[in-house]
């Protein structure tokens, strides 16, 4: 595995240029690059998933809606610190790697094997800021329901009386 | 001429739209609960609102309009659809706060596509939302994949009217004899499938890697849209986010789990085995997927041949069973569909879709039992053509009893295939009048309207708005199955003038 990874990564740098590409390129025009080296950046998004030597991330592009598995040595999983989720933006990472459309080593998937991981802006945790405007709207719904609630209780009794 | 409605009907109708509406309020309590575990307070916020306003609407209604004695059959199938639009509109008010969705109607839509437990998706940076929208998104297909009317049967729901309601949400089987024990069995069977799945879901992401809080998480939203044949996913890369053939596996058995008939369900939870190898539907329903799984195959290996075996039936397999099951989980994305499927493979698959799951469950599609019995009629009329003129032919079959072929069954299997088919074809052709090619814009509509939730790439924020408004019609109408929406039609022009 090792050799192939390492011939892998010589044939990349040295006899076929890697091309620089938009996530959504490889989707909307995958066959161009199918089998060959390419180079996405992205935000790291969600969880680190690992099986046996191999570990899973998958990488969002940071305006589009568009993400994509990439398979990543542990070496390079310790370079990455932020995932993204909710009020975490994840780190944004440079993936030097060939792109398959159905790799053979994983039934088919469309993935991306990254020979080089760089980290080219660190993510961060942000706050939300608290909408008062929609606290405020809340404690007037409250008033409004509780009334609402005692006149329909009210009526309901009065209905059962009247029964 | 079909009677109009009166104000006696009229009441009846808003006083017990009512009453669901306040149902929904309390409901949004859950997702609340979820945003106070995890801490996100803003969304706290917007369910706190969604709540008291589904309240307060839901008591001013009650307020206004009385109660009455049992509803009629019209009374039932119009509370059935009015309910769906209110929860449509109602449950997108914490989605569209949310931030994901450019427009109120996208919101809409995908607040309609969870509760008719579609699948298709407007929402944008999904890697992104919080826990509890997302929760929100996932719990929205478990409602309204049991069926809204089925909660509220639980509930107030009792006596004569609880039948005439529960047909108008496109139920007809009554597994108990009475339908508010059919009601508590389906949540009970359903609520144990959750425990099991969520248990196995849960340790299998831990397997993966993923950390035992977000494991249960993606748990119990994967089983919620799965079981329920929804296909939302906690990721924007829907089932393919895991890279996992266990999870593939692990999903399409509880699709498939899902797509049958709980009539069927029950039967094997009280013993009968036998009736798995018995049942009409069943044996329709497998030998469908087994047929449809190896011609879509076939086409997609002949165009594609470089591909290994295993990778080819992986893909094929999973799409085939997500479309005719209805949950609409995907393990690629739609470029992919749309760019490696050949047309012959894209066929198949939009049958396998339009044909749905199994009759009484959470699938939509024209359903198994349709297909078998209009199978049956065309059989029975081959074998009189062949006979002698005075031969009398009987035709029966096997669905948890041994029940004869009857010409009302053939006609109303008839007028719902008829239904399906006229409605998949006025979506296509509304996609194609904006642009989009026809094969395209049949699978699109057939997706939306028998609530699979598969995609070739039109649905997306940017498609035009009248699409979005065909599909959350399509996607309503598909879910109730027809016949209540023409009695909400009549409801409408009966509040202009009611008798």
């Amino acid at each position: 595995m090792r050799k192939i990874l390492f011939l892998l990564f010589i044939y990349t740098i040295f006899l076929y240029p890697s091309e620089k590409v938009k996530i959504r390129e490889l989707y909307e025009n995958g066959e161009k690059y199918r089998g060959k080296p390419v180079i996405v950046e992205g935000e790291v998004i969600g969880d680190l998933m690992g099986r046996k030597e191999e570990r899973w991330i998958n990488i969002k592009d940071e305006f589009e809606d568009f993400a994509i598995g990439v398979v990543i040595s542990k070496k390079d999983v310790e370079k990455i610190e932020n995932f993204g989720k909710y009020r975490v933006k994840g780190d944004i990472v440079r993936i030097e790697g060939i792109y398959n459309i159905n790799c053979p080593e994983h039934q088919g998937e469309r993935d991306i094997h990254a020979l080089k991981v760089e980290i080219i802006k660190k993510g961060e945790k942000y706050e939300e800021k608290l909408n008062l405007k929609k606290i405020i709207l809340c404690f007037i719904l409250v008033g409004i329901t509780l009334v609402l609630l005692y006149l329909s209780h009210k009526k309901d009794s009065f209905e059962t009386e009247k029964v | 001429m079909i009677p109009q409605f009166s104000r006696d009907d009229l009441e009846g109708v808003f006083h017990y739209t009512g009453k669901l509406i306040i149902l929904l309020g309390y409901l949004f309590l859950l997702p609340l609960f979820v945003a106070i575990i995890y801490k996100e307070w803003n969304p706290a916020i917007d369910f706190i609102f969604s709540s008291l306003f589904s309240l307060s609407l839901g008591y001013l209604i009650t307020f206004k309009f009385s109660d009455q004695t049992d509803l009629n059959w019209r009374q039932g199938m119009t509370i059935a659809s009015l309910i769906w639009l209110i929860y449509m509109f109602l449950g997108a008010i914490p989605l569209y706060f949310s931030g994901h969705y450019n427009l109120y109607i996208d919101a809409c839509f995908e607040s309609m596509s969870a509760f008719a437990t579609t699948g298709l998706v407007l929402v944008r940076d999904l890697d992104h939302m919080a826990h509890s929208y997302n929760f929100w998104r996932h719990f929205m297909c478990f409602i309204g994949g049991q069926g809204i009317i089925l909660l509220g049967l639980l509930i107030f729901f009792r006596g004569a009217s609880a039948f005439k309601i529960y047909v108008g949400e496109a139920r007809e089987e009554k597994i108990l004899p009475n339908v508010v024990q059919t009601a508590k069995f389906i949540w009970i069977v359903s609520m144990c499938y959750l425990i099991i799945f969520v248990l196995i879901l849960g340790f299998v992401n831990i397997f993966h890697g993923i950390s035992p809080s977000r494991a249960f998480f993606h748990a119990i939203c994967i089983f919620m849209a799965g079981w329920d044949t929804a296909g939302f996913a906690v990721h924007l890369q829907n089932i393919s986010y895991y890279h996992s053939g266990i999870i593939d596996i692990i999903t399409s058995l509880i699709v498939i789990l899902g797509a049958l008939s709980f009539g069927l369900h029950y039967a094997v939870w009280t013993g009968k085995f036998k009736e798995i190898f018995k049942n009409y539907e069943f044996k329709i329903f497998t030998g469908s997927i087994i047929l449809l799984s190896f011609l879509t195959f076939l086409g997609f290996v002949k165009t594609t041949g470089n591909i290994d075996f295993i990778s080819s039936f992986r893909t094929t397999f999973y799409q085939v069973i997500s479309g005719h099951t209805g949950v609409g989980y995907t393990n690629v994305d739609s470029y992919y569909l749309k760019n490696y499927f050949p047309e012959f493979s894209l066929i198949f698959l939009i049958i396998a879709m339009g044909l749905g799951g199994c009759s009484c469950s959470t699938s939509g599609g024209i359903k198994m039992l349709r297909v078998g019995l209009i199978l049956k009629e065309l059989k029975k009329e081959v074998k009189g053509y062949s006979s002698p003129f005075s031969t009398v032919i009987i035709e029966k079959f096997h669905h948890i009893k041994d029940i004869s072929l009857t010409d009302a069954q053939i006609k109303t299997s008839s007028i719902i295939l008829i239904m399906y088919i006229t409605t998949y074809l006025f979506g296509s052709l509304i996609g194609t009048f904006l642009g989009y090619p026809f094969l395209y814009s049949l699978f699109e509509s057939t997706s939306a309207c028998a609530n699979v939730g598969l995609s070739v790439g039109i649905t997306n924020p940017n498609m035009p708005n009248l699409l979005k408004i065909t599909y959350i019609i399509e996607m309503w109408i598909g879910r109730l199955e027809f016949l209540s929406i023409f009695v909400f039609i009549r409801f409408l022009f009966s509040l202009r003038s009611p008798e």
